[in-house]
C-alpha cells in the first residue's frame, strides 16, 4: 500500500478541485473555469520553458560552449536574434535563424518524405490484382489499389469531377473516403471517451487516496 | 539585404540537409545544423514568454476587463519559472523527482491538462446527436462506419456480435482490420497522405530555389 | 397525418447529453462489468515481435505524447516496460515532446519496481529535445551528438547501457508511443525510413487511422490503437489490475450510449422528414 505524505494529499486536493473547476465549464462559463484557465496557460508555457532551458540550452549550448566548441556561438547567436522580433526596427534580423530552421524543415521534407510518404506509399499500392492466393487478397488489393487512385482523382481539383471516367471515379473515391472519415469518427469518439475515463480514474484515485490518508479505506 | 541573406542561408541549410542523405563526408556539418535547430527552436520558447509578459502587462497595467486572470496568468508562469529554473536540492537539477517543479507538472499542469482535454468528450456526444444525420448517401456511408468502428472496438460490442446467430462465427475484430481499417481505410488514408506530402515536397522545393517567400513576412 | 413532437427532444438542453455521458463512464467505473477482452490480431503481432527479441536486446522507447493523452499512451508504455523487462531486454528511453520525459520517468519507475533493474545499467531516461524529425536525424549515427546527459544530468559516458548504444543501428527495436506530430510519422521518415529499424507503435485512438497507411506498407510492424489496443496488451501480459483494462469497460458503455444518441437523433430526423412528406402530399 502507498503511504501518502500531507504534501501529496494536498497536492492531489489541489489537481482534483482545479479539474473541477474545469469540468464547471460544462455548465457554463464562469470565474472559476476562467481562472483554471489561465493558470493552466501560465503553467503549461512555464514548464515548457523550463524542459527546455534544462533538457536542450544547458546541455546543447551552455555546456558545449563552456567546454571550448566555439562553433555553437552560432546558434547562440542565431538564438538570441530571434529576440529581434520584439523591436519594430530590427525585427528583420530575427529573419535569420527562421530562414535557418525553414531551410532546413524543407530540406529534410524534399528527401525523408519523399522517401518514406510518397515513393514507399506509392510501392506499397503497386500490388498484384491476379494470381492472388485467395479471392480474399485480390479483393483487398482491390479495395487498396482502387481506393487510393479514386480517391487520388477525388483530390485533384484541376480537372472538373465531370464526365464518364473522371466524374465516377470521383464519386467512387468519396465513398471510400467517407468509410475512412467514419473510421476516423468512430477513433475519435474512442478517443474523446478514453480521455474523460482517464480523468475520471484521476479523480476515483484521489478520493482512495484520501479515505486511505485519514485511515478510512 | 534583409532578404537576400535570408534566402541564401534557407538555400544552404536546406541543400546541407539533402546533400547529407546520399553522401557522407558532409554528415558532420548535417549534424552540427541539427543541434543548431534543436537550440534554436528551443531559444524560440523564450519569445514565447517575454511575449506573454509584454501581452498580458499590457493588459494589467492598462486595467483591461478581466485583467485579473492575465495577473494569475503571470504569477503562475513565473511561480513556474523560478521552481522550474532555480529551486532544486543540492546535487539535483530542479526538474528532477520530489522537487516543487516536478510537483507542480503533477499535480497542476497534469490534471488541467488532462481535465480541459477531457472535456472534448462531452462535446463529441452532444455533436453526434444534433449533427450526425443519414442526410444522403455519402452521410450515410461514414455514418453506418463509424457505427461499426465504434460498436466493435469495445468489450461490449463483441461480446453482443458474438451471441449473433450466423455472423457471431467470425472474428468482428479481424473483419473491421481487414477490411475497414487495413482495406477502405488504409487506401483513403494513403491518398490524403500521398496528396499532403506531394503537396508539401513542392512547397519546401519552392521555399529552396526562393519562389515561396512568404515566411519571411513584411515588405521591406 | 398529425406531426409528433420531437422539437423537446431536438432541442434538448445540451447539459443533460453531458449529464448521461457522465453517468455512462462513471458507473460502470464503480461497478466495473468484466467483459472479456479478446487481444485483436495487431495486438498479438506486436505481443510477438517482443517475445521474438533475444535476451539483451537493445529496444529503444519513445514517449511522444502529453497529459491530455496520458489515459491511452501510459498503460502501453507500462505494459511493453514490463514486457521487455520480462526478456530482459535494454531499454533507452528519450522524449520528443516536453510532458514525455517526465512521462517515461513515471512509467520507469512504475515498471522497474518489479523487476531487478537498474538505472543507467538496464535502462536510461534520456529526457527530452526538441525539434523532431532533425533530433531522429541527429542522433542517427551517434546518440552523444544531440544527447550528451540523461534527463537526471548524468553524462552518457558514464552510463553502462551506453557503451554499446552508437546510433539507430545499436537497436533491435524501436517502439514508439504517439499521438501527433512529431511522432509516428518523424520516425518512419528517419528511424524506419533511413536506418531501416523494425518499429513498433502505441497511438492515441485519435491518431490509429492514420497509422495504417504505414502498417499496410511494412513500414510499422504493428501498432495498439487507443485504450483498447492497451488493454489487449496489458491481458496478453497478464497485467490484470493495468489501468487500460480498468478503462475499458467504462468505455463499452458510452460507445452504447453515443450510438444510442446518433439512432435517435436519425430516428428523429427520418420521422420529421417522413411527416413533411407525408403533409406535402396532402396538400
Amino acid at each position: 500500500m502507498v503511504a501518502y505524505s500531507l504534501s501529496d494529499m494536498l497536492g492531489m486536493w489541489i489537481g482534483a478541485c482545479l479539474a473541477l473547476f474545469v469540468f464547471s465549464f460544462l455548465y457554463k462559463d464562469n470565474p472559476f473555469y476562467k481562472l483554471a484557465e489561465h493558470i493552466f496557460v501560465g503553467v503549461a508555457a512555464g514548464y515548457t520553458m523550463c524542459m527546455g532551458y534544462w533538457q536542450v540550452i544547458q546541455p546543447n549550448l551552455i555546456a558545449k560552449l563552456q567546454a571550448g566548441d566555439w562553433r555553437y556561438l552560432i546558434a547562440a547567436v542565431l538564438s538570441l536574434m530571434l529576440l529581434t522580433r520584439l523591436s519594430d526596427k530590427y525585427a528583420w534580423l530575427s529573419r535569420w535563424p527562421l530562414a535557418f530552421m525553414v531551410g532546413i524543415f524543407a530540406g529534410y521534407n524534399i528527401v525523408y518524405t519523399m522517401q518514406a510518404q510518397v515513393l514507399k506509399q506509392l510501392e506499397a499500392t503497386i500490388l498484384p490484382l491476379w494470381n492472388c492466393q485467395s479471392w480474399q487478397e485480390l479483393c483487398q488489393n482491390l479495395i487498396v489499389v482502387v481506393g487510393v487512385l479514386t480517391g487520388l482523382m477525388y483530390f485533384y481539383f484541376s480537372k472538373e469531377h465531370k464526365g464518364t471516367l473522371w466524374g465516377k471515379a470521383a464519386r467512387v473515391g468519396i465513398w471510400g473516403l467517407m468509410i475512412t472519415f467514419g473510421a476516423a469518427f468512430g477513433y475519435t469518439v474512442m478517443a474523446r471517451i478514453s480521455l474523460l475515463i482517464g480523468h475520471v480514474m484521476y479523480l476515483q484515485d484521489v478520493w482512495r487516496a484520501t479515505l486511505q490518508f485519514f485511515g478510512l479505506g | 539585404m534583409k532578404r537576400e541573406i535570408p534566402l541564401v542561408i534557407t538555400f544552404i541549410a536546406g541543400i546541407v540537409m539533402i546533400i547529407q542523405f546520399y553522401t557522407y563526408p558532409l554528415n558532420w556539418l548535417g549534424d552540427l545544423f541539427n543541434d543548431f535547430y534543436n537550440i534554436i527552436l528551443t531559444f524560440s520558447f523564450v519569445l514565447g514568454a517575454l511575449s506573454l509578459y509584454a501581452v498580458n502587462g499590457k493588459k494589467i497595467t492598462s486595467q483591461a476587463p478581466g485583467w485579473g486572470y492575465n495577473l494569475v496568468l503571470l504569477v503562475s508562469l513565473t511561480i513556474t519559472l523560478v521552481c522550474g529554473l532555480f529551486i532544486a536540492p543540492p546535487g539535483k537539477l530542479p526538474t528532477d523527482e520530489g522537487t516543487a517543479f516536478s510537483w507542480i507538472f503533477a499535480n497542476i499542469f497534469n490534471p488541467l491538462s488532462s481535465a480541459t482535454y477531457s472535456l472534448l468528450a462531452f462535446y463529441v456526444a452532444s455533436a453526434s446527436f444534433r449533427a450526425f444525420r443519414a442526410r444522403s448517401l455519402e452521410a450515410s456511408i461514414l455514418l453506418v462506419t463509424a457505427f461499426i468502428v465504434m460498436l466493435s472496438r469495445v468489450p461490449l460490442g463483441e461480446y453482443i456480435w458474438q451471441c449473433l446467430p450466423v455472423l457471431g462465427q467470425y472474428n468482428i475484430a479481424e473483419l473491421i482490420e481487414d477490411w475497414i481499417m487495413g482495406g477502405f481505410n488504409a487506401a483513403g488514408q494513403r491518398a490524403v497522405m500521398l496528396g499532403a506530402a506531394v503537396g508539401l515536397v513542392s512547397v519546401s522545393l519552392k521555399i529552396l530555389l526562393g519562389i515561396e517567400r512568404s515566411y519571411l513576412g513584411g515588405n521591406d | 397525418m398529425s406531426r409528433l413532437n420531437f422539437k423537446f427532444l431536438v432541442h434538448i438542453d445540451r447539459r443533460w447529453i453531458f449529464l448521461a455521458l457522465a453517468a455512462s463512464v462513471i458507473i460502470p467505473l464503480l461497478w466495473p462489468p468484466n467483459l472479456p477482452i479478446t487481444p485483436s490480431p495487431l495486438t498479438v503481432k506486436f505481443y510477438d515481435t517482443i517475445e521474438k527479441l533475444p535476451s539483451g536486446s537493445y529496444v529503444c522507447m519513445s514517449f511522444d505524447y502529453g497529459p491530455g493523452t496520458k489515459v491511452e499512451c501510459q498503460p502501453m508504455a507500462i505494459a511493453a516496460l514490463h514486457h521487455l523487462f520480462r526478456r530482459k531486454c535494454k531499454v533507452v528511453c528519450l522524449a520528443l515532446w516536453p510532458e514525455g520525459s517526465m512521462f517515461a520517468r513515471e512509467s520507469l519507475r512504475e515498471a522497474a519496481s518489479h523487476y531487478e533493474v537498474k538505472e543507467g545499467v538496464d535502462y536510461v531516461n534520456l529526457g527530452y529535445k526538441n525539434g523532431g524529425e532533425v533530433v531522429l536525424k541527429g542522433v542517427g549515427e551517434d546518440f552523444r551528438t544531440i544527447f550528451s546527459t540523461d534527463l537526471a544530468g548524468h553524462r552518457l559516458e558514464d552510463l553502462p547501457i551506453m557503451q554499446k548504444v552508437h546510433g539507430w543501428d545499436s537497436f533491435n527495436l524501436v517502439c514508439e508511443w504517439s499521438i501527433g506530430r512529431p511522432g509516428l510519422a518523424e520516425f518512419v521518415r528517419i528511424v524506419v525510413s533511413q536506418y531501416e529499424r523494425p518499429l513498433l507503435t502505441g497511438t492515441t485512438a485519435v491518431t490509429t487511422p492514420e497509422a495504417y497507411p504505414f502498417l499496410n506498407s511494412g513500414q510499422v510492424i504493428s501498432l495498439l490503437g487507443g485504450m483498447r489496443g492497451a488493454a489487449e496488451y496489458e491481458v496478453m501480459l497478464g497485467l490484470s489490475n493495468g489501468r487500460a483494462t480498468r478503462g475499458i469497460s467504462a468505455q463499452s458503455i458510452s460507445h452504447f450510449f453515443i450510438a444510442a444518441l446518433i439512432i435517435l437523433a436519425n430516428v428523429i430526423y427520418f420521422l420529421e422528414r417522413h411527416y413533411d412528406k407525408a403533409n406535402r402530399t396532402r396538400r
